[in-house]
């Protein structure tokens, strides 16, 4: 176990009576990129700024390299001093964007020249090297965004903790900043970053945590699907595999995720003749105890792929042992469309 | 409306001859709002960031008392003054009633709610992103400052451009500080009040036109500094 940079304990943030946030334990391990992954209204902002120590926990503790947040001005501000957030849409002074990337340097007492020769360098490093000299409020959202990654890497911050830090790159610039992020532990930076995008985070980080309705777990939830909802026949359906389609209820369209409850799907070896709008056949792929509960793995659809899509099933003790389940063994996962929850997409 | 008419001639041809009293007191009138409009945003602008940043019992309060501040009126906080500089009063000593200086207290005690409560506006104006970014970067309590009141530099700047005109135009406590003595402590408003008492209506309009003409002059300064300031 290596030293965390950053521990999160009983953290819990309330606006008014709404509680936004309660994150019992967190971890991001030194040196690591770390990805929190959840729908737009998670909580994933606020979970940043806290641990950014922009904004106080209404309860529990933060500890950056060992250190709680919060005991003191000036100790809070040399933690702050080694952590740099980049919001997901960053605010642009009203100068050049050399003057905006120089402006952490200036801010640690960096002579004017040094700091905009390591502005420069920092520019170089995401492809605005061309820019330095423009208006900063008037880069388009793409360029804003990756000049406030240089203006947070000028400062070599021992933690990198980016919102959203693809959105908006266009795809000629995608690989760059994700090859920079990629890069960035090898110069002492640990990231942590959110994404809403499945594949962001498997793509980048070296652990995932998933962040719904304000509560965080320290792996992806269970049967998160991210898909694109589309018509089919008059119904609304996201394909998660080639072949394998899930039906859901919902006037919603376009680019979503979902999560199915595995407490809320049926197991059943004949092929289902039932109401449930989704059956999908496949074989136990892994059985493991959890409590008073079994947790199955099912491996549905895709026939010719050597890999299926996994849907975690939750049963009791005592229906595992009534089917008497085997690994390996044909069954059909079946669950209603309302047992779908979907998160972003948009109203046609 | 023939009287009217006449009376506006006659104070054109006044405009053309512009005596001495005129322009002394316009330079009077320039001297003292521009002074306690200094005086004013030196305070009034620091307090308004560090109130409309701050979060703290008691804001809304403070908030609301600021604003109940701006409806005071200018012979009130002239007779409120009078009393502390005159010479039996509490600052009796410092020997300012009728005194130029007097005005500029006065004119400061008038223009620091509005400079106030406008660059409290500011600074909740400017987005919060501002402070945070500022935050985030390591900018420490100062240069946080430094960095809204740059980001927001128009409305801070409207502030202050409301301050002057607030104090440029009052009457009330140029008269009750200053007394009004010719060549001394005369305004342009103060001297308006007096020609028009005395029937020299031409005179007065003339003083009128003389001082809406370099409220204009001046208002248009600062709106060249604020299309500057806001590319």
């Amino acid at each position: 176990m290596t030293n965390p940079a950053v521990e999160v304990r009983g953290l819990a943030k309330d606006y008014g009576p709404r509680r936004v946030l309660d994150v019992d334990r967190f971890t991001v391990e030194a040196g690591s990129i770390s990805a929190v992954v959840g729908p737009n209204g998670s909580g994933k902002t606020t979970l940043l700024g806290i641990l950014a120590t922009l904004e106080p926990p209404t309860s529990g503790e933060v500890l950056l390299w060992g250190e709680p947040v919060g005991r003191s001005r000036t100790a809070d501000r040399r933690l702050r001093r080694r952590v740099v957030m980049v919001h997901e849409r960053p605010w642009m002074f009203h100068t050049t964007v050399l003057e905006n990337v120089a402006y952490g340097l200036a801010s640690r007492g960096v002579g004017r020249r040094e700091a905009q020769r390591r502005a420069a360098e920092a520019l170089e490093r995401v492809g605005l090297a061309h820019a330095a000299g423009w208006f900063a409020p008037a880069l388009s959202a793409g360029e804003a965004r990756r000049t406030a990654l240089a203006r947070a890497l000028a400062v070599e911050p021992d933690l990198a903790i980016l919102d959203e830090p693809l959105a908006d790159v266009d795809a000629q610039h995608r690989a760059g900043v994700e090859r920079i992020i990629r890069e960035l532990p090898a110069r002492g930076t640990t990231v942590l970053l959110t994404t809403h995008r499945l594949e962001t985070a498997y793509r980048l980080a070296d652990r995932c945590a998933s962040l719904i309705g304000g509560s965080l777990r320290n792996t992806l939830p269970d049967n998160h699907f991210s898909g694109t909802i589309a018509e089919s026949g008059g119904e609304p359906v996201m394909a998660i595999a080639p072949g394998c389609r899930l039906h859901l209820a919902t006037p919603l369209r376009g680019p979503a995720h979902v999560v199915i409850d595995p407490r809320t799907v049926i197991l059943s070896r004949e092929p289902a003749h039932t109401s449930a709008r989704n059956s999908f056949a496949g074989r136990i792929a892994a059985l493991a105890a959890e409590g008073d509960r079994v947790r199955v793995t099912v491996d549905v659809g895709v026939p010719a792929s050597p890999r299926g899509v996994p849907i975690v099933v939750l049963i009791t003790d005592r229906s595992f042992r009534e089917m008497n389940l085997q690994l390996g063994e044909p069954v059909s996962a079946v669950f209603k469309t309302v047992a779908l929850e979907v998160y972003g997409g948009k109203p046609p | 409306m023939r009287w009217t008419l006449e009376q506006l001639a006659e104070a054109l041809r006044l405009l053309g001859s512009l005596d001495r009293d005129i322009l002394g007191a316009l330079a009077l009138s320039l001297g003292v709002a521009t002074l306690s409009t200094t005086l004013a945003t030196a305070a009034g602008v620091p307090i308004g960031i560090a109130v409309g940043l701050g979060r703290f019992r008691g804001k809304q309060i403070l908030t609301t008392v600021l604003h109940a501040l701006l409806a005071l009126p200018t012979v009130l906080i002239g007779l409120v003054l009078y009393t502390a500089l005159s010479s039996r009063g509490l600052l009796g000593s410092w020997r300012l009633l009728y005194t130029p200086a007097a005005i500029v207290v006065g004119q400061f005690v008038l223009a620091l709610p509005l400079v106030t409560a406008l660059a409290l506006a500011a600074a909740e104006g400017v987005d919060p992103r501002v402070r945070l970014t500022a935050l985030t970067l390591g900018a420490g309590r100062w240069r946080v400052a430094r960095t809204i009141l740059a980001e927001g530099r128009g409305a801070f700047l409207a502030a202050v451009v409301a301050g002057f005109g607030r104090v440029f135009g009052e009457v009330g406590i140029s008269m009750m500080l200053g007394g009004n003595i010719r060549g001394y402590t005369r305004t342009v408003t103060t001297a308006i009040a007096l020609e028009t008492a005395k029937g020299e209506v031409p005179l007065g309009i003339a003083l009128g036109l003389v001082l809406m003409a370099v409220a204009l002059a001046v208002n248009l300064l600062f709106l060249h500094l604020r299309r500057r300031a806001t590319p």
